[in-house]
């Protein structure tokens, strides 16, 4: 058995657990990640690479949102932009009538968001291609676009090219407290460490249990098709404003609604879908054919691109779809940094940052009482050692 | 939305779902047969369209009562439910639906890509592209060939171009393994005569031909001139020499099993042969119940081993398994031969030394060796799916058909992981518009 030890542990070696680590190292901390698998094999490895900020509600997640985005860039500059990031702008539509959309866009205004309202002639050249029968929209210059494994990949090095570790392919199989650290075993290591920080997205409920504690954090299906590569006919992250409503809903059944955008290789990305169907990974031809058609529906030259490629992957949900960042209620050592649903790119790069100093005793860039893990967790009896 | 039933379905009309289909038919029942090309025969029996069936003994099922012929038809995606199988079927510029109960699996093999430097110019094709022109349009890209890699398949294309109305010139035939290899499959040659016999008697017309064939001889690399292709060739001993003003260079290094349908069933898979194979029983059957595989998807080892293993299947599906015995033999010894074939023309990792950093190995994608390598020795990729998330390499069109294997090949040697070969995944088996799945 290999022994390690580190100041702190990061478990999950996806985008949040890659800033978390970032900027745990940066803060002086001897840090280590540790994945069960590759990096970036879990979620990140089927996101968009989306850094919005335009379909928050005003609140703490779009708080944290607008800092992650521009915290985004200086990471960029730091690591060396080697992961696409493009601040390329959203464009909401509105199908029918604007009132919600345009009141929202407002709301958001206040709350810091830049935004404009665009109308007819002005969509068209933000997106000529887009159908002429689309009237209303909101653009959104701050909305951001990455490559989300490449990000993490890069950071990790990045961090490992500063003296700190990463293992992967080890198993986080219990996590037991000691007189003043953690220890962590897995397949082959035993380590010990001050902190850990719980980085494993949909799965951090697992290492929750694992750890002998609590977090309610369940799956949310989404499948994303991938055209074969196209010219670019897509210009800005384009979405149907009723992807709002989407996001905030509590249903278990699908949700779905029109996401679409370009990718730097030409290939273009169309979302959204959302259901709770545990992790089951089985492809759903209805569900493609209805974002094929919403689709072709926005952007009708869309009607001939050619099907490559299906994927899904399982977005983190929490009960009140705010992530948990935070001391855990009972372990004191223990930290989460999970439960970021479809907007862990984004917010990843202000949890890192939020965790650290959290863990540092700093003071917190926002409010972190909104995202506490103790909001989901019952007291437990102090019966020593897990 | 049209949708359709077929209790039994075969997925490829090449030898063994031709061979699955003629045991359907001689006991009656009917069967649903779909392929993605219009006329039936796959590769091996590839021939022009209006010409007299290749294989005689099947050619009684273009108008068998009891064949139901889906073709130009390719499969873009299935579901399973409630016991049976939902085909997602895509022809003619429309996508349809059929509802099945037992599936086979024969969807064949598709090559082995190696890159060499100049891979890409002009007049550098597959040796299965050369044969597909050959035998489907008696037309060769060009009049003086070069034939090279290494494996079985050069000898077939050999006989297809000399058998052309024009036989253009074969200017030289090279085998990169060298001839004291062919001592590993001995048994198989043993217990398949016929082989051995026809080995020689072809090697004995090549000489009278006056065709140059040499082993131990590798194509290692392919230039450009004013007039043609140069082509380098490499003896294992050091050696090198040119020969110049070529206009085609076919190069073949054998096939891999198509897994695109099987990934989609999400059939087990299992090492045949040096190659990802779709593993089955005795019977034929998969690890995914009412399904069945046969032929080259199963491991690669030519059409009689194929023909053999779609009678099995068949038969299996049918209920009737005790009457196989036979067919049973037959593979038997087939898979012994294709066995030492295997061992003697095993897949060479050597291309790897071939070319530099910057060459090119995913061509859809343009991504260069030494970024894929990269991937492996500073970003911590584990395979070549994890590659592919990093580097976009298996991305492109092609989907991995071309660059997935050698990914692989890479991964083994430079990731400290050791994962192994990542099993292939490609969620949309055929080409399908957005605009097909709107209506």
């Amino acid at each position: 058995m290999a022994e390690e030890r580190a100041d702190v542990v990061v478990i999950g070696a996806g985008i949040v657990g890659a800033m978390a680590a970032f900027f745990a190292a940066k803060s002086g901390l001897k840090t280590l990640v540790i994945d069960r698998g590759a990096v970036a094999s879990g979620t990140t490895g089927a996101g968009e690479g989306n850094i919005m900020v335009s379909d928050k509600s005003p609140g703490p997640e779009l708080e944290l949102a607008l800092i992650s985005r521009d915290l985004w860039f200086d990471v960029a500059e730091e690591v060396g932009n080697s992961f696409e990031l493009v601040a390329k702008g959203g464009l909401a539509i509105a199908r029918n009538n604007p009132t919600t959309l345009y009141e929202f866009a407002e709301s958001q205004s206040r709350a810091g968001v830049k935004t404009r309202k665009v109308e007819g002639k002005e969509i068209l050249e933000l997106e000529p291609h887009m159908n002429p029968n689309i009237s209303y929209g909101v653009h959104y210059p701050q909305d951001a676009q990455c490559q989300p494994m490449l990000a993490a990949a890069q950071i990790l090095r990045h961090v490992q090219a500063a003296g700190h570790k990463l293992i992967s392919h080890q198993e986080v199989l219990r996590i037991k407290e000691a007189k003043d650290s953690l220890i962590i075993e897995t397949q082959d290591r035993i380590i010990k460490s001050n902190f850990v920080i719980n980085a494993a997205g949909t799965w951090a409920g697992e290492i929750a249990k694992r750890a002998g504690s609590e977090l309610p954090i369940m799956p949310r299906r989404g499948f994303i098709l991938v055209t074969a590569p196209l010219p670019q006919y897509i210009n800005h992250k384009v979405y149907d404003s009723d992807y709002v409503d989407n996001v905030a809903s509590s249903e278990a059944e699908l949700q779905t609604s029109t996401v679409i955008e370009g990718t730097k290789s030409g290939t273009i990305l169309i979302g959204a879908s959302r259901e709770r169907v545990g992790f089951d990974r089985s492809i759903n031809v209805a569900i493609i054919k209805k974002l094929a058609r919403q689709a072709t529906s926005l952007f009708p030259i869309l009607s001939t691109a050619q099907l490559l490629r299906v994927y899904n992957g399982f977005r983190p949900y929490s009960p009140d779809h705010l992530p948990v960042i935070g001391p855990d209620k009972n372990l004191p050592r223990l930290f989460h940094c999970a439960g970021h649903e479809g907007a862990g790119i984004g917010l990843s790069a202000a949890s890192g940052k939020l965790i650290a100093q959290i863990i540092n005793g700093e003071k917190t860039l926002v409010d972190p009482a909104p995202f506490a893990p103790a909001r989901f967790q019952e007291s437990q009896a102090k019966t020593g050692v897990a | 939305m049209s949708s359709t039933f077929s209790k039994y379905v075969i997925i490829g009309a090449g030898p063994a779902g031709l061979s699955a289909a003629a045991t359907f038919a001689k006991q009656a029942i009917k069967v649903s047969v779909i392929d993605q090309y219009q006329i039936p025969g796959g590769q091996y029996w590839r021939h022009k369209y209006g010409e007299s069936f290749p294989a005689e003994e099947f050619e009684f099922l273009l108008s068998s009562p009891f064949v139901e012929w889906n073709l130009e038809t390719s499969i873009w995606q299935i579901e399973q439910e409630n016991g049976h199988f939902l085909l997602h079927l895509r022809s003619a510029g429309k996508t349809t639906e059929m509802r099945t109960e037992k599936i086979l699996v024969a969807t064949g093999a598709i090559e082995r890509s190696i890159p060499i430097p100049g891979w890409t110019l002009p007049g550098v094709i597959t040796a299965g592209g050369l044969q597909s022109l050959v035998k489907g349009f008696d037309t060769s890209p060009g009049n003086s060939i070069v034939l090279g890699g290494s494996g079985p398949f050069l000898f077939p294309v050999v006989e297809s171009l000399l058998d052309m109305s024009n036989p253009p010139t074969i200017k030289g035939v090279f085998e990169y393994r060298s001839n004291f290899r062919w001592w590993r499959n001995t048994l198989g040659l043993i217990i398949n005569p016929e082989k051995a016999f026809a080995a020689i008697k072809f090697l004995l017309f090549l000489k009278r031909q006056k065709i140059r064939f040499e082993t131990g001889v590798n194509i290692s690399k392919i230039e450009a001139t004013n007039s043609g292709l140069t082509i380098h060739l490499a003896k294992k001993k050091g050696s090198q020499s040119i020969i110049e003003n070529v206009e085609v260079a076919a190069i073949s290094y054998g096939f891999t099993p198509d897994l695109t349908i099987p990934s989609i069933l999400k059939l087990e898979r299992k090492i045949v042969f040096g190659e990802e194979s779709v593993k089955v029983d005795r019977n034929q059957r998969g690890s995914i119940n009412d399904v069945w595989a046969a032929g080259e998807v199963t491991g690669i080892g030519g059409h009689e081993l194929a023909i053999s293993e779609g009678k099995i299947a068949a038969l299996s599906m049918l209920g009737k398994s005790r009457s196989s015995t036979i067919s049973k033999l037959n593979r038997f010894r087939q898979k012994v031969f294709a066995s030492g074939l295997a061992k003697i023309y095993a897949p060479s990792k050597d291309w790897m030394d071939w070319s530099t950093e910057d060459f090119i190995i995913c061509r859809c994608e343009e991504v260069k060796k030494s970024e894929i390598i990269d991937s492996f020795k500073k970003l911590g990729a584990d395979s070549a799916r994890t590659s592919k998330l990093f580097t976009r390499a298996g991305m492109g069109m092609c989907q991995g058909r071309i660059c997935h294997r050698n990914v692989s090949d890479l991964a083994q040697r430079f990731s400290d992981k050791k994962t192994g070969i990542s099993p292939v995944s490609r969620p949309v088996g055929g080409a399908v518009t957005l605009g097909e799945l709107s209506d």
